[in-house]
């Protein structure tokens, strides 16, 4: 199931070729998945296990979205959320996904989720939240 | 005194007995026993005066206090007449005793006194003499040399014999004096008829039944009017010179007389008579006795004590007074009362003694053991109800265990196994939209197939999924007890329940509980589990010491309620610390890694949270605070839904700090 954060549309578009999507989560199988579908897509997408792996990339630019896993070993996603908020402005899109529901309702409200997916999830759900924003 | 027939040469052998008879021990001893010597003016074996003679010298030995040899000498002047004088006696006597040191002569008698002065003057010179049953006016004391004295009796008794009869007889108008022909007999009948005349009475009239022989006394005795007093003066001699014992005769005399008979000689009780003032010989044979240890003990140069004179002892025979209806409150005061019948109580006083004795003791053993037996009983009962509440707690706790261990599992494992299932289905499909997309690599049944497999596992997929999804929800749903549990109690139960635990790995357990902490609301079991639970680990950790020690301790703090588990182990490592509340976390090599995570599912389902941390000192610390009862009771309702648990990341980051 989707979610949609309506204010985030519309925003300008940068070339498709420099447009990444970042995908962290902890769990392997989960984020091969998700690159393959990317990859399919023609959308450049990256994997990282943890938020502290996420922060120690050296992309030269933020990527387009991050598909970001709420619970994480370490920091937790929801953490790494308000990091990047406050630590690297501006915050780009974040699809939360998580397996547990109550997790992803905990993030409700605070305008950083511009969609929450629980797992296991259709891949057409993501990708229709994705490709508005590359 | 009295007078009996044969026996002639008691003296010879008395005196060839005792001539043979040389202390062996006395020789050799420096300082030499006290030696007392007795003279018997008559025959010493008759009752009265063997009675006399030992009591004499048990008073005598048992005085003094040092030991005393006692030398006898029975002069029978009654038999023996002219004896008294016989200066072979006396010398024979004193050749006898020159070889020892006589230290006292107690002479028996008032013959026997005056053949100790006359007689044995010459070798005993100053040696005291103490006489016995003397009296007046046959022994004169004031005319005793210096070295004398004694106890002197009245000249006669017949005056307070008559008073007593008078008074147990107040309507008597008549006295009887029965007496023999002899000498001695008619000085005793003056004697009552001189003391009947020194009573005033008028209305007394006198009657002497003097000198008859027996068989004409008794029909004559049988003759006297009841409202008589008999005195029995004394009967030594019959009108036909036939010499009599008196003892012998006594008793037919008072059985034929039809009225009450007194006398004067203590020996005649018993034979019939009422009673009278007497000369009591036991009674004698003590004060004689004590009178000689004074003498004895006299400081040198010291005078020899006063003759006593020896009081009126009343006595009378109880069986008498019943027999004539006399009243006993009438004697005079201090009368002994001799053969009074015994009572149940004092006839058979030693059989009751005994028979209460040995009942009372039985009484006493059935009683003590009764007593042993219920205590015991009560006692096993109490050990056994205690042994039996264990016994429960540890039940419950263990089935608590294995109930918090399915939950926590079941819910370790759907949380735990959603994850890769949602993988699974995610690359399923994923896989299933590859294959759809494929332009003429696979032909159309091998599209077909592959579609068929990731379908198939999308669908195992979602129905293992639900499997999960309905064992969470089941086991979340279960209903928390709401009730009011008291977490010292729980503390102090834990502390029975693996008192034995850690007395087996030598640690000790102590308690510091709060008696002011509030309740909390919950379910006792559960949290019983938390409490053994953290006790249990800090056993563990404490037996890495020498001195293994776990502290429990409970306090209210502000809003909360703490209980702290404390262990002098070697504390926490800090990765350990990170990972203490996960499922299948373990340093244990037999744990299950669930322990703590059961912990932290029963506090937090009660409102409360679990911390670990180490203590300055050395050594662990958990602590669990709750909110008290009050608090606690306007919370949620105890049944937890999904939605009502905090994000369990936070939670565990908070918990784990």
């Amino acid at each position: 199931m989707g979610y949609r954060n309506e204010a985030l549309e519309g925003q300008p578009r940068a070339h498709v070729k420099d447009r990444w999507v970042a995908i962290v989560d902890d769990h392997r199988s989960v984020r091969s998945c998700l690159t393959r579908v990317m990859r399919l897509e023609g959308i450049r997408a990256a994997e990282f296990a943890s938020a502290e792996e996420y922060l120690d990339h050296s992309a030269p630019t933020a990527p387009c979205c991050v598909v970001l896993d709420v619970q994480l070993p370490g920091m937790s996603g929801y953490e790494l959320a308000e990091l990047l908020e406050r630590e690297r402005p501006p915050l780009p899109p974040i699809i939360f996904i998580s397996a547990h529901e109550d997790l992803l309702a905990s993030i409700d409200g605070e305008g950083r989720a511009h969609g929450r997916l629980r797992k296991p999830f259709e891949m057409d759900a993501l990708l229709e939240l994705v490709k508005p924003l590359l | 005194m009295s007078r009996s027939p044969g026996r002639a040469f008691i003296l010879t052998t008395l005196v060839l007995a005792l001539g043979a008879w040389v202390p062996p021990a006395a020789a050799q001893r420096t300082t030499r026993p006290t030696r007392v010597l007795v003279l018997y003016q008559q025959q010493a074996e008759t009752q009265p005066m063997l009675e006399f003679a030992q009591r004499l010298r048990l008073t005598i030995t048992k005085e003094l206090g040092s030991p005393v040899e006692f030398y006898q000498e029975t002069l029978d002047f009654d038999r023996f007449t002219g004896l008294e004088q016989s200066s072979p006696l006396g010398n024979y006597l004193n050749d006898k005793y020159r070889r020892f040191g006589i230290d006292v002569v107690v002479p028996v008698g008032g013959r026997a006194l005056k053949f100790a002065v006359d007689q044995l003057g010459q070798v005993l010179p100053n040696v005291p003499i103490v006489f016995a049953l003397c009296a007046l006016p046959q022994t004169d004391p004031a005319a005793q040399p210096a070295n004398v004295t004694g106890r002197i009796a009245p000249a006669s008794r017949f005056a307070p014999t008559l008073e007593m009869a008078r008074r147990l007889q107040p309507n008597a108008h008549r006295v009887v004096v029965v007496g023999g022909a002899g000498p001695a007999d008619s000085t005793s009948v003056d004697a009552v008829l001189s003391a009947a005349a020194t009573l005033g009475d008028d209305s007394l009239e006198l009657a002497v039944l003097q000198g008859l022989p027996l068989d004409e006394l008794l029909p004559r005795l049988r003759q006297i009017p009841p409202r008589s007093i008999v005195v029995f003066a004394n009967y030594r001699m019959d009108g036909r010179g036939h010499a009599f014992e008196p003892l012998d005769i006594v008793a037919s005399i008072a059985h034929a007389t039809p009225a009450p008979m007194y006398t004067q000689l203590a020996s005649y009780l018993g034979e019939g008579v009422v009673g009278g003032s007497v000369l009591r010989f036991d009674d004698e044979a003590v004060r004689t006795g004590r009178l000689v240890v004074r003498v004895l003990r006299r400081r040198p140069g010291e005078r020899m004590p006063p003759a006593e004179l020896i009081g009126n002892t009343f006595v009378a025979d109880w069986r008498q007074l019943r027999r004539w209806e006399l009243s006993e409150a009438r004697l005079p005061p201090g009368t002994e009362v001799l053969f009074r019948d015994p009572t149940l109580w004092q006839r058979y006083r030693m059989v009751v003694l005994l028979t209460l004795g040995v009942m009372g003791g039985e009484l006493l053993l059935i009683g003590s053991l009764l007593a042993e037996r219920r205590r015991r009983k009560r006692a096993q009962l109490l050990a056994e109800e205690q042994q039996r509440r264990v016994d429960e707690t540890r039940r419950q706790v263990a089935h608590m265990g294995r109930v918090a261990l399915v939950g926590e599992l079941a819910a370790t494992m759907s949380h735990d196994l959603r994850q890769p299932l949602a993988a699974i289905r995610m690359n399923a499909e994923a896989g299933a939209k590859f294959v759809a997309r494929d332009t003429g690599q696979f032909s159309d049944e091998e599209r077909e197939i592959c579609g068929e497999i990731f379908s198939e596992i999308v669908a195992d997929d979602v129905l293992a999924s639900d499997i999960i999804t309905r064992v969470r929800a089941l086991v979340r749903r279960e209903a928390l007890p709401q009730q009011p549990v008291d977490l010292n109690e729980v503390c102090r139960t834990s502390a029975r329940v693996l008192h034995h635990d850690a007395q087996t790995r030598h640690a000790e357990i102590t308690l510091a509980l709060d008696p002011r902490l509030p309740p909390v609301t919950g379910d006792p079991v559960q949290l019983q589990q938390v409490v053994l639970n953290l006790v249990v680990n800090a056993l563990d950790a404490a037996s890495a010491s020498p001195n293994p020690r776990v502290a429990i301790s409970t306090v209210a703090r502000g809003k909360e309620v703490e209980v702290a588990v404390r262990d002098n182990g070697p504390g926490l490592a800090e990765d350990v610390q990170n990972h203490l509340f996960e499922s299948f976390f373990t340093t244990k090599p037999q744990g299950l890694g669930l322990g703590l995570p059961i912990v932290q599912s029963i506090i937090e389902r009660h409102h409360g949270r679990v911390r670990a941390e180490n203590a300055a000192e050395g050594g662990a610390i958990f602590r669990v605070t709750m909110p008290p009862a009050a608090w606690g009771s306007r919370e949620e309702p105890s049944e937890l839904s999904p939605k009502k648990a905090e994000p369990e990341t936070p939670a565990v980051n908070e918990i784990l700090r």
